[in-house]
């Protein structure tokens, strides 16, 4: 088990290198930054002045060599829009994602299961035909649209729902994690607390559809593939009821295939959030993302690519090590393999 | 007798795919679109871009069916130009990535070495991105044009292609009749287009067809956050984005083009799904 960590931990460092090349390369295709930040109609000499400032004047194996050395320190930049060192922009941006994205997989997952398990159960019964439909149209809707009927009707229409940032304007608050629930529930402000969650749950909901159709879809199949097992056959021969056959023997050996599903879409949960962020107006990473792309700010949209990436490659990671560990074939499989 | 067999298997695999329902309703409403968008100008008088200032936000009416927009245009005019636009992003997206990612996957799989290692590595690299951050950071560096939005969109489906070619190569390499025509004298490019591409072209067109309901999603998001045609296309992406704040006027302007989009890849999901189930044995 050890060596199968170590082996995929040690693949991690050639991926965040390549990570690290793309985006540097990405960004200095995309024309001349000096320009991009100081606009086509600066003079040419603040302009060549902004450059020998940045370093954009040295060679490009010399800007590439000392964007890795500052990365690593952790030295992203500084971005033009915010006036603001990156790294301080992200730190403040990433918790708001991460407690988007958290709630959202968990909403993802409880629905997905529930919605899964009574799709197997009552095979090609009604509620199965009408919660695979429901999960193909869970695909197929785009989420920026969903995001913006949701906000217009529900938020701003209707009024059930604060939205347009992560706290009603005037709420004195100080955040310690960033993440605004937790930080609220931690310094028992619970006026605070109702008021993050009002904001966070639309959402979070919007942005949970996509990776509750598919979970529900991946239940469905793999409690199908395992309710057919002579061990459930077993399990009701044995005089169980089919509440306990289905929960404690049939889903829990449906379990692996779903949480590798989790791990895998989460990129499109992470792709998904830059849309919702943007459309909801709610400060994370995704909206900072493109708020830097359509500004130019080419320092934070280094940074930001950067953290999205290391991110999404964190959690492969993770789901890669927890596979392993769920299913001992899988890592025998690697080592003998390999 | 080869023959004869293979045109039982295809024979099989059309039935399999005339009795799923919902290949069936996918394939009918792709049909509808692709008729709605050829016949963009037919079906109505208006131009997707004739401004009429005197008219704007009118509900549907025998002449303008769907209303106008803020700027007086003809919502049904633009929605249909609009699934031209859509139909043709999906089409050369997934033209490119296939383009692209058949032949390196091919190569891939079928040299292994050198050559499979540097490839595998570049897909590692290009999936350590969320596909939409990583078209986003791409349009961004290419400049915001409807051609760049393709080009994006297809460069990111590219990885797909590569890797599932190079898994059907592997795997139809180590089939007998590859190493008898191997033993026969045949060249690798020969062997590889003539006998193994052709056994792995089932999973490339159930990938090709569900990639075509993502890329025209993915495009119509770019296009909404403001990285695709210029201002006025009638693209529905970009419909969504110009018509945002005139959800409590006129919902419908909101509305239309959302369902415009779901239709479109709906009709591709129901379709991919069918064509998995049809002619991919383990699936069933």
């Amino acid at each position: 088990m050890f060596r199968y960590v170590l082996r995929r931990v040690l693949f991690f460092v050639p991926v965040w290198l390549g990570v690290a090349t793309a985006v540097f390369l990405l960004v200095r295709l995309s024309g001349d930054p000096a320009v991009a930040i100081k606009g086509d109609k600066a003079p040419p000499e603040e302009i060549e002045k902004f450059r020998r400032q940045e370093g954009l004047d040295r060679s490009l194996p010399v800007q590439y060599a000392s964007f890795l050395a500052d990365t690593v320190r952790g030295d992203l930049g500084w971005s033009y829009r915010t006036d603001r060192p990156v790294a301080r922009d992200l730190a403040d941006s990433f918790p708001a994602t991460v407690e988007l994205t958290l709630l959202a997989m968990t909403l993802a997952v409880a629905c997905g299961v529930a919605l899964g398990t009574v799709a197997a159960v009552r095979r090609n019964g009604p509620a199965d035909a009408a919660s695979m439909v429901v999960a193909l149209i869970g695909v197929s809707v785009p989420l920026f649209w969903l995001a913006l009927l949701a906000m217009k009707g529900l938020g701003e229409g209707a009024g059930w729902f604060p939205v347009g940032s992560r706290l009603s304007a005037g709420t004195e608050f100080r955040p310690l994690t960033g993440i605004y629930t937790l930080d609220a529930l931690l310094r028992g402000d619970l006026d605070a607390f109702s008021d993050a969650v009002g904001h966070l749950v639309l959402p979070a909901c919007v942005l949970a559809t996509v990776p509750a159709a598919i979970v529900t879809r991946m239940t469905r199949s793999s409690l199908i593939e395992t309710l057919g097992k002579d061990f459930v056959r077993t399990a009701r021969a044995k005089g169980l009821t089919e509440r306990a056959v289905v929960i404690r023997h049939a889903l829990r050996n449906s379990l692996v295939p779903i949480v590798t599903v989790v791990g895998i879409h989460f990129g499109l949960l992470l792709g998904g959030a830059v849309l919702t962020e943007t459309v909801f107006g709610w400060p994370g990473l995704g909206k900072y993302t493109v708020d830097s792309v359509l500004r130019r700010d080419f320092h934070a949209v280094q940074g930001a690519l950067l953290l999205m990436a290391t991110t999404f490659v964190c959690v492969n990671l993770v789901v890669d090590v927890l596979y392993g560990f769920l299913d001992p074939r899988i890592r025998e499989g690697y080592e003998e393999g390999r | 007798m080869r023959e004869g067999a293979a045109a039982l298997g295809r024979d099989r695999r059309l039935r399999a795919l005339l009795r799923n329902r919902g290949a069936v309703a996918g394939a009918a409403l792709l049909l509808v679109l692709a008729l709605l968008a050829i016949g963009a100008d037919a079906l109505t008088p208006h131009g997707p871009r004739t401004v009429d200032l005197e008219r704007v936000l009118e509900g549907p009416s025998s002449d303008h069916w769907l209303g106008t927009d803020d700027l007086g245009q003809d919502l049904l005019a633009r929605l249909l130009h609009g699934a031209r636009i859509s139909l043709l992003v999906g089409a050369v997206s997934v033209g490119i990535a296939v383009a692209v990612g058949v032949p390196l996957g091919s190569i891939a799989g079928y040299a292994g070495g050198w050559a499979d290692t540097i490839l595998m590595r570049l897909t590692d690299v290009m999936l350590a991105f969320p596909s939409i951050v990583l078209a986003i950071a791409i349009v961004a560096a290419l400049g915001a044009s409807l051609t760049n939005l393709m080009i994006a969109v297809g460069l990111v489906t590219i990885p797909g292609y590569a890797r599932q070619v190079r898994a059907s190569v592997l795997q139809v390499k180590a089939e007998d009749y590859v190493t008898a025509s191997r033993a026969l004298g045949a060249r690798p490019l020969r062997i590889l287009a003539g006998t193994v591409l052709p056994n792995c072209l089932a999973p490339l067109l159930v990938l090709a067809t569900l990639d075509y309901g993502v890329a025209i999603l993915e495009a119509a998001a770019l296009s909404f956050l403001g990285l695709g045609p210029e201002p006025g296309t009638p693209e529905w992406g970009k419909m969504l984005a110009d018509s945002q704040n005139l959800f409590s006027l006129a919902p419908r302007v909101v509305i239309a083009p959302g369902l415009c989009i779901s239709a479109a890849v709906l009709a591709f999901n129901l379709l991919g799904d069918g064509l998995r189930d049809a002619l991919d044995p383990r699936a069933r």
